[in-house]
């Protein structure tokens, strides 16, 4: 079958006319000197772009190289049975189109195993022996350095974080860590733990409390996060994430990096639900030994969810916190399973009312 | 009526630019490219992005004819390979030339004082590489481009730019961009086809300003008019010679057109999350050669073939050292 094409020099851009006859061993060309026997052998060929609509051919030892474009879709599948079998077509992708569906299937399972190796075995083991080889000592001095900068540019109040220090040492909680609680008069409903035992404790928190019992659980679970040295290994696995995804994605393939940073954004948060998880367990221990009533913890969870209704519509299986309904069950079932003795502490209840007083 | 005439048929005949990617099959080239990323830890980048450039490249069509991109993920490792020991020899110097000093030795100074001087010429050095590599690579009917500019030429631009820049409090940056612009495609040609560019930096100024100050009281809406401004600045004040011949692009970019495609591009890319990233990259490349156009006598039939450069990737591999996108 006789064709159409476009040849051009390689010493200018006009394109001449060809007549071309795709055969099995090359391309034969009439109505052309400049090649021998007038046949383009395939092993011959530089390079070829498979554009769809066209076939652009290079031809030559080196650049500036002759072009011959074939424009005929009938001559492009002759073209493309006949030069199948060749190798110089280095191209991984092409390569890989040939292979069919089962190379990138295959591709991908090798590809999530690697992760999976990396996030289910390599990551924890180094967590493990990174977490036990950090000295209490360094994230004592971590956590009082970030708690400084948090009081300067905060409305940090001393009187009630004297309060709340009471109240802490009448609770007697029994720690490896100096636990330090700070008073912050602000509106956000919110309590959080630094790593070596600095927790700061909102107003808008307490002012949503109605009796000690409720403090008593938020503290018991701010001691969880600090005992299990949650901030560390949130910064561990944060760290791990950059590090794994910059080894995945080389130097930088924003598409891929912008998947493997949304999965890992979704690993991170899991795990922070975990922290939670972990955290509310001990605040339970906490209210089983200082003989608290373990409603406390329920209510806590209550007032929050009302808060948490009103200020988050959005999906909350997205959010750091486990379900706030799933926390009140897990409570209940709690308090209602494990055998508490519990009596009425007056002098908590003393100092929690100083701290309601204005 | 021939003037008439005339015009249309000239009018038809400026849309020499059109770019035939498809997202599906850029997002197949991503996919693959991902997964050989990963599988080797990072080394197979180099060829992922040969493949990337020759994929818009020869879906970039002028006059019929396709463009084409000849380097090759080898070259471009080899170029990584060696920008990764400039900065070894780099950071090695200032390290050593550091110790040195604190034992008294002069020697130290004039390490630092040498690595100092790389460190100012590396980022004229990578342009000019780059540039100097990818347009050697890149062809259009077989015609070669090419980059004719020095590294002395570059690194002058960016030193009186920065400068300027600095103790004009920003406002220079106007001019620093074009002059970077004017110093790239000044020296640039394909085959004898010599490009230009008239751009003022006094009128790109006031184009950000305005268009700053105009999304500003338009809460955000002007933003796509603005947009499509600087893409005009940009093209229209480009220019190409042959001889005697003159050649000028046009862009025809509207607001309503920006605002289109960019509307689309931010929801295609959030609703997928960023998986449609190469759906919104295909859409914006159609958009941009769809309104460029071409005036001018140039003859593209006839343009010569210059003389072959053979630059190395070196400068490529410093920008991906930096991570920068050039």
């Amino acid at each position: 079958m006789r064709t159409q094409a476009f040849y051009a020099d390689g010493k200018t851009s006009r394109l001449t006319k060809l007549e071309i006859e795709i055969l099995p061993h090359g391309i034969s060309i009439f109505n052309f000197e400049s090649l021998k026997n007038n046949v383009l052998l395939y092993e011959d060929i530089k390079q070829f772009e498979d554009q769809k609509t066209q076939y652009i051919i290079y031809i030559g030892d080196s650049a500036p190289f002759q072009t011959i474009t074939i424009k005929d879709p009938e001559a492009k599948v002759l073209f493309d049975r006949y030069t199948a079998h060749l190798n110089n077509v280095n191209d991984t992708h092409r390569k890989i189109e040939k292979i069919g569906p089962i190379a990138y299937v295959g591709g991908l399972a090798a590809v999530i195993a690697l992760l999976a190796l990396f996030y289910l075995i390599i990551i924890p083991a180094a967590k493990t022996g990174i977490v036990s080889s950090i000295p209490i000592s360094y994230e004592i001095e971590l956590g009082q350095n970030a708690a400084k900068t948090i009081i300067e540019t905060q409305n940090f109040d001393s009187s009630k974080t004297n309060l709340l220090n009471q109240f802490l040492t009448e609770l007697n909680l029994k720690s490896k860590y100096p636990l330090h609680i700070n008073y912050l008069s602000e509106k956000t409903v919110n309590a959080y733990a630094l790593p070596g035992g600095e927790i700061f404790v909102y107003q808008g928190i307490i002012d949503k409390m109605d009796n000690y019992e409720e403090l008593v659980a938020l503290i018991g679970h701010e001691t969880g996060h600090v005992t299990n040295r949650h901030g560390l290994k949130n910064q561990i696995n944060a760290l791990s994430s950059f590090i794994v995804i910059q080894l995945f994605t080389g130097a930088s393939d924003e598409f891929f990096q912008s998947i493997l940073t949304n999965a890992s954004n979704l690993r991170l948060l899991s795990y922070s639900r975990e922290a939670e998880r972990e955290a509310d367990i001990y605040g339970f221990e906490t209210m089983k030994i200082t003989h608290t009533d373990p409603k406390g913890m329920v209510n806590l969870f209550e007032k929050l969810k009302g808060d948490h209704d009103h200020n988050h519509k959005v999906l909350d299986f997205i959010s750091t916190h486990p379900n706030i309904d799933e926390r009140i069950l897990n409570a209940e079932e709690q308090a209602q399973t494990v055998n508490f003795t519990f009596h009425q502490n007056k002098k908590l209840e003393d100092i929690f009312h100083q701290l309601k007083s204005k | 009526m021939t003037t008439e005439q005339t015009i249309i048929k000239s009018d038809i005949d400026d849309r020499y630019f059109s770019y035939h990617g498809s997202g599906a099959e850029l997002f197949k080239i991503f996919f693959v490219n991902a997964l050989l990323t990963a599988i080797t830890f990072g080394i197979y980048f180099p060829w992922a992005k040969a493949k990337v450039l020759a994929y818009h490249l020869s879906n970039l069509e002028f006059k019929g004819s396709r463009f084409a991109f000849h380097g090759t993920g080898k070259e471009m490792f080899k170029g990584f390979i060696k920008a990764y020991l400039i900065f070894i020899v780099l950071f090695g110097s200032f390290f050593v030339g550091q110790l040195m000093l604190q034992g008294g030795s002069a020697i130290g100074l004039i390490l630092i004082l040498i690595a100092s001087i790389i460190q100012i010429i590396i980022i004229p050095l990578a342009i000019v590489g780059s540039a100097r590599y990818r347009m050697s690579r890149t062809t259009w009917r077989g015609i070669h481009f090419k980059y004719t500019g020095t590294v002395k030429r570059m690194a002058w631009v960016l030193l009186k730019g920065f400068f300027f820049t600095m103790i004009t409090f920003g406002i220079y940056g106007a001019w620093l961009m074009v002059d970077i612009v004017e110093e790239i495609l000044s020296n640039s040609k394909i085959g004898d086809i010599q490009f230009k560019f008239t751009g003022k930096g006094g009128d790109l100024f006031w184009t950000r300003l305005a268009g700053g100050f105009l999304t500003a009281i338009t809460f955000g809406i002007y933003i796509f008019k603005y947009q499509s401004n600087l893409r005009h600045f940009w093209l229209n004040n480009a220019r190409m010679l042959q001889g005697e011949h003159k050649g000028t692009l046009q862009s025809e970019t509207t607001g309503s057109g920006m605002f289109k495609m960019l509307f689309l591009n931010a929801l295609t890319i959030v609703l997928t999350l960023g998986l449609g990233i190469p759906w919104a990259l295909t859409r914006q490349l159609k958009y941009f050669t769809d309104t460029t156009l071409v005036k001018g006598k140039i003859d593209y039939d006839n343009i010569q073939q210059d003389e072959v450069d053979d630059a190395d990737s070196t400068g490529e591999g410093i920008f991906d050292m930096f991570n920068i996108e050039f």
